[in-house]
């Protein structure tokens, strides 16, 4: 291996070239194949209406020159176009977003992707970007300009600690120097459109095939089929520049991550937690599995040995990865397991010991109706949705009523929410006060001070869902299985058709459109409201601790009904 | 017979072209690993201040600590020359390590906002420092062997080439063998 990353160059053009060479040929054959097809046809026509001619169904010189030469400009075309703005393209296809800036999780990853860079040298400029999906995986793209990205998908963000991203970081870093990102990146650019035309192709077909009727339907109908049989034709033969792409070239990766990052257990780890999550099949889009560190499909093909599997298919056995790894740092599978179950069982006592402080509360408030209410705590009576500053309170034992600003405890609790920067245009949908910035699993949140609910845009939701640096007591625990099974139980028997009226509708705070009362989604039935103008979800008090805790606990709908 | 003669000196001569551009570069490359080292080390020294004054607050019982680290600093600012620098960063990693030991027994501080995004952004530098470092020691170590290779070595006497010095870690506990108890 070469001393320094820098030196890692050679041969890279000279494979590229290759591709080149392999697409015309592609189109060279896929053309002859039509031109006879087309021939044979004509032939057949002319000697079925005129039967005293020779028939001959071989193509002429030509012919044949005729058909090279539109293969070739095809070739080129082809080409131009997939080169043309690489990275941006394949960013849209995967939908990466930039790095958030005020996010703790991001910024985290904005530095290990730095010095990943200094790592391999100065050579790639390499940025980090963002999947904003509950998945688990993470990918490398690089172009000819020596611009590269590594995207992590929000999963990855916030599942793995530290030194598992630093390693996840190191493998795409270590693809990147080693140059076979390149050539992964412009394969997936040039044999991966099929599978995208060919899928939009399939769903035109499918839904508004019926549509069409009489002659001129019939005419679209056929075009679309020979196009459809064309790239599939095509499609088919891209599979095996898949051959190109070695899964050794993942055990290289895996190894170099090792010596940048020192640390073989942490890519293990990493691995292992990859392996036991979604890796995002049926997200992320066809003929791209091979830019991610673990494929997003898992199939019998990865995980099977052999020359067969060794040659066809492009990511090796996550068992056999995980095992060389582990050898590395002098332990075994088994390790793993039982750090996962200690994990489970710290979150179970971290729940226990939230329970504790609830039932001792000694404070009661005066309600709107004229009602004392009680006992809480502190932070339960701060967190009430009818409580205000100018609220009647009285504590259990300490004689006089007054007002809550009056005491000094509890106006340095409402003083601590106002501290968080208001934002002006932005008001509470339930209590129209301004709603705060604040910082919630390591992301920013708009809440509202009165009534504990959350605004949040459309990518934060996804991030918060997976991290869980908050811990939920059994209260919400419970609450979260009831409404699952609850709605689950609704909507499978009304099928969303009506959800109840009884709620006002509220107006989304940022673009003032009425927002619609849904679940989240089929699998976590809660309710939410969703703004469908800027896709902004809205959430009450405690819902979104419902949620987060339905997804950390695994309460899919299907599970509990 | 001149001619063979001739065409010997030409060769040579070309050889000492050749050779004395390679030395050249390698020196450039290890100059611009250095630059690299630097840029993190200063991202470093603008970081302490920060540091130094969150923690302020909570650690009034502590000063000495804290001092320990602001000297180091200056030490690493003033500090001139590869080994020169290498001992006093060593020395502010050293400083930096037994504060983060003591914002540990400071479970407010430990969550402070602003101490977890510096905690994270020193854990970064500290990373990149040393992947810097790794780097510039491949280049030294490449212009070394370059320098004190047989024929390569008549060039770098010839035009005053000097041996370039590694950046080295010099952490007590690292060299130390691990101490066994019964």
């Amino acid at each position: 291996m070469a001393l320094t990353y820098v030196e890692i160059e050679q041969e890279k053009s000279y494979r590229i070239f290759l591709l080149f060479a392999i697409l015309i040929v592609f189109y060279f054959l896929t053309a002859l194949i039509l031109g006879y097809i087309l021939k044979f046809f004509i032939t057949f026509r002319i000697a079925l209406s005129r039967p005293s001619l020779s028939i001959r169904f071989t193509l002429t010189p030509v012919q044949i020159l005729f058909i090279f030469s539109v293969s070739l400009v095809a070739a080129i075309i082809h080409l131009r176009f997939s080169l043309n703005r690489l990275l941006g393209k394949f960013i849209l296809r995967l939908g990466a977003k930039p790095l958030d800036r005020k996010d703790r999780y991001h910024q985290r990853l904005r530095n290990i992707v730095e010095e990943a860079s200094v790592a391999i040298g100065s050579r790639y400029q390499i940025r980090g970007m963002v999947l904003p999906t509950l998945a688990m995986n993470a990918f490398a793209l690089a172009d000819f300009d020596n611009n590269a990205i590594i995207g992590v998908t929000e999963g990855l963000i916030s599942r793995l600690n530290r030194s598992q991203l630093e390693a996840v970081v190191a493998h795409e870093a270590a693809h990147i120097a080693q140059g076979d990102c390149l050539q992964n990146t412009i394969t997936c650019s040039l044999f991966g459109v099929y599978a995208l035309i060919l899928s939009k192709i399939r769903n035109q077909l499918e839904s508004r095939g019926r549509r069409y009727y009489g002659r001129a339907g019939a005419q679209v109908m056929a075009l679309a089929v020979v196009t459809y049989l064309t790239l599939s034709i095509l499609q088919g033969m891209a599979r095996f520049i898949k051959l190109t792409i070695s899964r050794q070239r993942e055990y290289r990766a895996d190894a170099t991550a090792v010596r940048i990052s020192r640390n073989p257990l942490g890519l293990a780890e990493a691995l292992y937690e990859i392996s036991r999550n979604w890796r995002g099949s049926g997200d992320i889009g066809d003929g791209l599995e091979s830019l991610f560190i673990m494929n997003p499909r898992a199939n019998e093909l990865d995980e099977s040995e052999g020359l067969w599997a060794d040659l066809f298919s492009t990511h090796p056995p996550i068992g056999k990865r995980i095992k060389i790894l582990l050898d590395m740092a002098h332990s075994e599978i088994r390790v793993l397991e039982e750090k996962r179950r200690a994990k489970e069982r710290l979150k179970k006592a971290r729940r226990a010991a939230k329970e504790l402080p609830s039932g001792r509360g000694s404070w009661y408030a005066h309600d709107k109706e004229g009602n004392w209410k009680g006992p809480y705590t502190l932070p339960q009576l701060v967190a009430l949705s009818w409580f205000r500053p100018s609220s009647w309170v009285y504590q259990k034992g300490k004689g006089k009523a007054e007002r809550a600003f009056r005491n000094p405890s509890l106006s340095k609790m409402l003083a601590k929410r106002i501290r968080g920067k208001a934002i002006g245009n932005l008001r509470c949908p339930r209590c129209n006060q301004c709603l705060l910035e604040k910082e919630y699993e390591g992301t920013t949140v708009y809440r509202c001070m009165f009534c504990g609910g959350k605004f949040l845009e459309n990518d934060k939701v996804a991030r918060i869902l997976l991290r869980e640096e908050r811990v939920f007591s059994e209260r919400i625990l419970k609450l979260a299985k009831e409404m699952v099974g609850k709605n689950v139980k609704r909507y499978t028997i009304k099928r969303w058709k009506k959800l109840p009226k009884e709620f006002p509708q509220l107006k989304c705070p940022s673009c003032f459109k009425e927002m619609r009362r849904t679940f989240y989604s089929l699998a976590y039935p809660i309710e939410v409201d969703r703004c469908y103008g800027c896709q902004a979800t809205w959430f009450d008090k405690d819902e979104l601790a419902i949620l987060q805790c339905a997804i950390e606990n695994n309460l899919a709908g299907k599970k509990i009904a | 017979m001149i001619i063979y003669v001739l065409i010997v000196v030409v060769i040579l001569i070309l050889w000492a072209v050749v050779t004395y551009n390679r030395l050249i570069s390698l020196r450039a490359h290890l100059k611009n690993a250095w630059a690299g080292i630097d840029v993190q080390l200063k991202r470093r020294y603008d970081l302490i201040p920060n540091l130094v004054e969150t923690a302020k607050g909570y650690l009034k019982h502590e000063r000495e600590v804290l001092e320990n680290v602001i000297k180091a600093r200056s030490q690493a600012i003033s500090a001139s020359g590869v080994q020169d620098q290498a001992k006093a960063e060593n020395f502010l990693t050293q400083t930096l390590k037994s504060l983060f030991a003591v914002v540990e027994n400071y479970p407010d501080l430990k969550a402070n906002q602003n101490m977890l995004t510096l905690h994270e952004e020193l854990t970064s530098t500290e990373n990149r420092i040393s992947f810097a470092r790794n780097h510039f020691n491949d280049w030294t170590a490449k212009l070394n062997i370059a320098i004190q290779r047989f024929p390569t070595r008549i060039i770098a006497n010839l035009f005053n080439f000097k041996k370039a010095e590694f950046f080295e870690v010099e952490d007590v506990s690292m060299r130390r063998a691990p101490e066994v108890k019964f």
